[in-house]
């Protein structure tokens, strides 16, 4: 099988998941009005506290506003496909797809990168719209929303292979739902969802830092609050580094499952 | 040539020995035990190309577990399987191109999709060129009269329905060997009649070979022109169709089984 034709047979999936992710749309408006509310929850928090006054000098309100609608833009655009693998392999189903000429895992990220793009078209769209008139003006320099672009989707790609893996686990614990618990629970504590890694204790931004989390879920806003000219290219360059760690987590996972599935049934 | 061939295959399970009552599920869950199941013991056979088969056996007797390792998705704990020359575990994505299954109690459509799209993404799966799909697919929607149900979605489908368009799926690349696991269970005696007419018409028209496994005689009696008894993961007769005429016409599978076990010696 050539490159280009493997490419193509996933590429249906990805427009498979396009068209699902379009058909959701109560689902989107949702996640739209949520959206909306932390934004405005978490903006009239900061302005109440008032950073500048507990000695913070790092970061101002209106630059948090932004950090925020960006990280929360990733965490709420990508689908939780790992609902499906679980239930899928609940059923029994997941032995039945090692009789097609197709990779499970693939075809199952193709679909969650086909639902990824409309929510994290709409969600960003609303996300620049929330932002701008709860903080009153556009980040600085302006341009540095365009560099978010390519980090949130491939952000979004990372966060979906993990879920591959998480979702193959109830292969053997029946339900992966505590363990996306883990991955999600941690994710907002080490990730910096809600307030910069800067901020943090030492200590505790040097552990978030060796985890894959920041980068997923708040690099690209870091790269806005700082606006650090080089930040597109370091958050590409380490979200390349932790998707390729964690295709390599998905074969390794999806192999040990295939090895049981084949040999103890589905 | 034989299309499969099989040769002294065994499969054992590992199952979990559970214990019931309170103590039971906690010592399950401290020092679960385990046991092997033999689910095959030595099965060995032949199927020539063209040649329509059927297993028939009471539940757990071996069938479906016999067809999983034939389409590749078990691996035998012992024994060699060949379909088309293929080893099916090890070159089970190339192998795939050459066969078809169909399981009657799981879809392979996708649920959220119309038939129409289902049947396309099939085609991309199966990197069939789009003109090839376009009259293949024709050819099959006129022969399965399942023109109306193209736009309706997968979940709208009637029992009867749907297991037409299984079976259209699993043709539309062309299989060699069709593997139908319990093709008609469920469905009402005109759909039963209707699917076995077109399984078998399609097997001539294109000389595919065909493996089912089924309760039902009917399915036996109207496709298959061989039968293999398995009982107790064993294979105890193998009977050429003219065999199969006398005691499959009106009689009850349990009947003809029962008599079939009777002159292997099982019961």
């Amino acid at each position: 099988m050539g490159a280009v034709s493997a490419f193509k047979k996933y590429l249906c999936f990805v427009e498979m998941g396009m068209k699902r992710g379009f058909e959701r749309k109560w689902d989107i408006l949702g996640r739209v009005i949520f959206y909306g509310v932390i934004l405005v929850i978490f903006s009239k928090l900061w302005t109440s506290v008032d950073l500048l006054a507990v000695g913070n000098s790092k970061v101002h309100t209106q630059g948090l506003i932004w950090y925020l609608a960006i990280s929360e833009w990733i965490v709420l655009s990508v689908p939780l496909i790992y609902i499906e693998i679980e239930s899928e392999i609940r059923r029994g189903d997941l032995l039945y797809f090692e009789g097609k000429p197709i990779s499970y895992p693939t075809m199952k990220i193709s679909e969650g990168i086909g639902e990824l793009l409309p929510y994290l078209g709409i969600l960003g769209c609303a996300g620049v719209i929330f932002a701008w008139a709860l903080s009153g003006s556009l980040p600085e320099p302006p341009f540095n929303l365009l560099k978010i672009v390519p980090i949130g989707i491939l952000a979004g790609i990372v966060s979906l292979i993990v879920q591959v893996a998480i979702g193959l686990s109830a292969h053997w614990i029946q339900s992966a739902t505590p363990v996306y618990w883990l991955w999600q629970k941690v994710g907002y504590v080490l990730g910096g969802v809600m307030l910069p890694l800067p901020l943090y204790p030492d200590a505790l931004e040097k552990i978030a830092r060796a985890s894959p989390f920041p980068v997923l879920l708040s690099g690209a806003a870091e790269g806005v609050l700082y606006g650090d000219s080089d930040f597109l290219i370091n958050t590409m360059g380490m979200l390349f580094f932790w998707c390729a760690a964690s295709i390599f987590l998905v074969i390794g996972v999806f192999q040990k499952c295939q090895d049981r599935m084949s040999r103890d049934g589905g | 040539m034989d299309a499969v061939r099989v040769e002294n295959v065994c499969k054992k399970f590992r199952i979990r020995d559970g214990q019931s009552g309170f103590f039971g599920q906690v010592r399950n869950f401290i020092s679960p035990k385990f046991r092997d199941v033999n689910a095959v013991q030595n099965l060995s056979f032949n199927i020539k190309q063209g040649e329509r088969v059927a297993f028939l056996g009471p539940n757990g007797a071996g069938k479906s577990t016999t067809l999983k390792m034939l389409v590749g998705i078990l691996y035998p704990t012992e024994g060699r399987i060949e379909i088309l020359g293929k080893v099916p575990w090890k070159q089970r994505k190339s192998l795939a191109y050459k066969i078809g299954n169909v399981f009657g109690n799981r879809s392979q459509l996708w649920y959220h999709l119309s038939v129409k799209d289902s049947f396309d993404l099939f085609a991309r799966i199966y990197d069939l060129e789009p003109k090839t799909h376009r009259h293949r697919l024709k050819d099959l929607v006129q022969a399965f009269e399942i023109q109306p149900l193209l736009p309706k979605g997968v979940r709208q489908l009637s029992l009867g329905e749907r297991m037409k368009c299984e079976l259209v799926a699993s043709l539309l690349h062309r299989p060699e060997i069709l593997f139908l696991d319990e093709p008609t269970i469920g469905l009402d005696v005109t759909a039963k009649l209707t699917l076995r007419k077109l399984i078998f018409e399609r097997s001539e028209k294109e000389g595919m070979t065909l493996v089912l496994t089924s309760h039902d005689a009917g399915d036996i009696g109207s496709i298959c022109d061989r039968l293999l008894i398995i009982h107790d993961g064993t294979l105890r007769l193998d009977l050429p169709r003219p065999d199969l005429k006398s005691p499959f016409t009106d009689s009850s599978v349990q009947e003809i089984y029962r008599s079939m076990s009777h002159q292997c010696g099982v019961v």
